[in-house]
């Protein structure tokens, strides 16, 4: 067993195991946030 | 229908997180994004180090990348609806926080890790997360409390490369987090650890979290067997000359460095470093030449960093430094000012003049300072700037000194102008000419035919050694010349007499002075300064009246010597025939031929 599956087996020992996950997509923010910040001049955003 | 639903948004952020991932064209920028949230976090203080453990008998092993910080922490809903949920950061309206993107996290995926451990904990809950290579996480409750947030990147790698990896680290944490408000500590790789060791703590939970705020420079502390440096320094310009930046919100320097450097900052972090003037937007011509360092809150970057968000603050920023940059000049003429005297240097300080009116085209307010700005005379005395303007408007050129030292000096004697010939004062010479003057006159003229460009005209300042136009020959008295050369001087000066010229004629000795080519040279008759003239037609005995300084050692003269003993006319004949190149010359010789045949017997 690798020193990194043991971490993965160790870090579920003290706890209660809750659930596996992924990460999540906030769309309305993802909208928002391009808009505002890719570009160097918010102004040339054209939707 | 909505399980359909469900997975289609499963898809879009898997898709979503692996362009977020994929964005980082430098893996190690991790680092600055966790150590950002971790300020944004109100951490005292953030650390990070390293351990590496070796595989039994092998050489790859896994090295730890541990980043610690001790501030507020996160609970449940802090970690399900912000820190894993992209772009749902509830930082963007908070002036204090630097993050407002809410995808800076996913920056742990970019190094491709093993596995990513975290552990928090925010009012009395604690929680520990796992990611996974796939990019999934487990979420586990766990009893154990946990000061703020660690995290812990596990990567596999060569023994061999753990040296190089941690170096690249700290570079990447230096660059970025140069002059953070928070310190910022760094540890390098434990190389001696194995598993079962106590982790060495880097800051136990008795220690004061603010320690590190009351020794600002590194080392900071030795916890264990790990030595902790800190990284960050107090915001400071490298430059020669430099003024602070007054401004609402703003704080930082303007002054002029070995290079330009164009540096952005918010709350200590790198928002961008830069020379290239990108940073800069239509400030770029302007500014660019400066170098400056502005921290302020209201500054942002772009979504991928690449650059400063052009925005109200940047315009802000962009005004307060040009506001500097006016308070900078009158303090850069003094530098030049005070290093203008003998032995003084005052290069440096007239490269920066140069790059200040090639840049700011300072050289429009020339008016203002041509009093004021001083260059090296070739003595090393300071010399104003105006009257070298004077002299030029009088001799169409500026006067630089040449390989002759004596020359220059007898003409700073004569009450001339000559600077110092060095590269600093060539670049100022023109750089306060505006390059473009003289077309954008003639654009004016041209605009009514259509014509918006022109590719060409510009007015280059004509700078002159005195070697090019004037020489400082060696007279030879009479009595000092061989029966020869005397006898060649006396005849000739007999022979001009005929025409009613009162041209002088002296033997001179041109020897080192770049004219050993020169036939003649016109000048005082008692000697001193002779100009050097284009080589055809170049004087006309009729109009002058000063002294012809002949080379004894031309050609010319050497073979009318070698008659002049026994022919002393034919010989001053054939000199002047030699010397008369002007139309208006050559019309005086057959009065010449005429007097010269009347000697003959």
């Amino acid at each position: 067993m690798s020193e990194v599956q043991a971490l993965l087996e160790r870090s579920r020992a003290p706890g209660s195991f809750v659930e596996r996950r992924r990460f999540t997509l906030s769309r309305d923010k993802a909208v928002e946030k391009l808009r505002e910040f890719a570009l160097r001049d918010p102004a040339q955003y054209v939707l | 229908m909505a399980m359909e639903l469900s997975e289609r948004s499963a898809d879009l952020a898997s898709q979503a997180l692996d362009n977020l991932v994929n964005q980082f064209a430098r893996p190690l920028d991790f680092l600055r994004e966790l150590v950002q949230n971790a300020i944004d976090a109100g951490t005292p203080h953030v650390d990070v180090w390293f351990r590496f453990q070796a595989k039994a008998a092998r050489t790859q092993g896994v090295l730890e990348i541990h980043i610690d910080d001790f501030g507020d922490g996160m609970d449940e809903r802090i970690i399900d609806g912000e820190l894993t949920r992209m772009f749902a950061s509830s930082k963007e309206d908070d002036l204090t926080k630097i993050g407002k993107f809410g995808i800076g996290f996913t920056s742990i995926f970019a190094i491709r890790p093993e596995a990513v451990l975290l552990r928090t904990g925010r009012h009395g809950d604690f929680w520990e997360l796992v990611f996974h290579p796939d990019r999934s996480f487990d979420k586990v409750a766990i009893d154990q409390a946990v000061y703020g947030t660690k995290i812990t990147l596990f990567k596999t790698m060569e023994a061999d490369e753990v040296e190089s990896f941690v170096a690249r680290c700290r570079w990447t944490l230096s660059y970025w987090l140069e002059h953070s408000d928070v310190p910022v500590r760094f540890a390098g790789a434990d190389l001696a650890w194995r598993d079962g060791e106590e982790t060495p703590a880097p800051t136990p939970p008795s220690a004061d979290p603010f320690a590190a705020f009351a020794a600002p420079s590194a080392p900071v502390g030795d916890h264990g067997h790990l030595a902790f440096e800190q990284l960050n320094r107090p915001l400071a310009l490298d430059a020669d000359l430099s003024v602070p930046v007054n401004a609402p919100d703003l704080t930082g320097f303007v002054g002029y460095g070995k290079a330009p450097l164009h540096a952005f900052y918010n709350g200590g972090l790198t928002l961008i470093r830069s020379s290239s003037g990108d940073a800069l937007g239509a400030w770029r011509r302007e500014l660019g030449h400066l170098s400056f360092k502005l921290k302020g809150r209201h500054l942002e970057h772009t979504l991928t960093r690449d650059n400063v968000l052009h925005d109200e603050a940047w315009l802000d920023a962009m005004n307060a430094v040009s506001n500097a940059a006016w308070r900078l000049r009158p303090l850069l003429l003094d530098r030049i000012a005070g290093a203008t005297h003998p032995g003084g240097n005052p290069d440096p300080w007239l490269w920066h003049l140069a790059a200040e009116c090639r840049g700011a085209r300072a050289h429009r307010d020339i008016d203002d300072f041509a009093k004021t700005l001083v260059l090296p005379l070739a003595s090393g005395e300071p010399v104003a700037f105006s009257e070298v303007l004077a002299q030029d408007r009088r001799l169409g050129h500026v006067l630089v000194s040449g390989e002759h030292p004596a020359l220059d000096e007898s003409l700073i004697a004569d009450g001339l102008i000559v600077l110092s010939d060095r590269p600093a004062v060539r670049a100022v010479l023109r750089a306060t000419w505006d390059p473009f003057w003289l077309g954008q006159a003639v654009l004016r003229s041209l605009e009514p035919l259509g014509v918006r460009r022109l590719p060409f005209v510009r007015r280059d300042q004509p700078i002159v050694c005195t070697d090019d136009v004037f020489a400082l020959p060696e007279l030879i008295e009479d009595d000092q010349l061989p029966p020869d050369e005397r006898a060649l001087v006396e005849a000739t000066r007999s022979l001009l007499g005929t025409t009613g010229s009162n041209l002088g004629v002296r033997l001179g000795d041109f020897g080192g002075l770049g004219v050993e080519d020169e036939l003649a040279l016109e000048g005082p008759e008692e000697g001193g300064v002779f100009s050097r003239e284009p080589r055809e037609g170049w004087f006309v005995f009729s109009s002058r009246s000063q002294c012809l300084l002949v080379n004894r050692h031309h050609d010319v003269v050497r073979a009318q010597c070698a008659v002049a003993h026994t022919r002393p006319a034919l010989a001053a004949y054939g000199l002047l025939c030699a010397l008369l190149t002007s139309e208006d010359d050559r019309d005086l010789l057959p009065a010449l031929l005429q007097a010269t045949s009347e000697t003959l017997p």
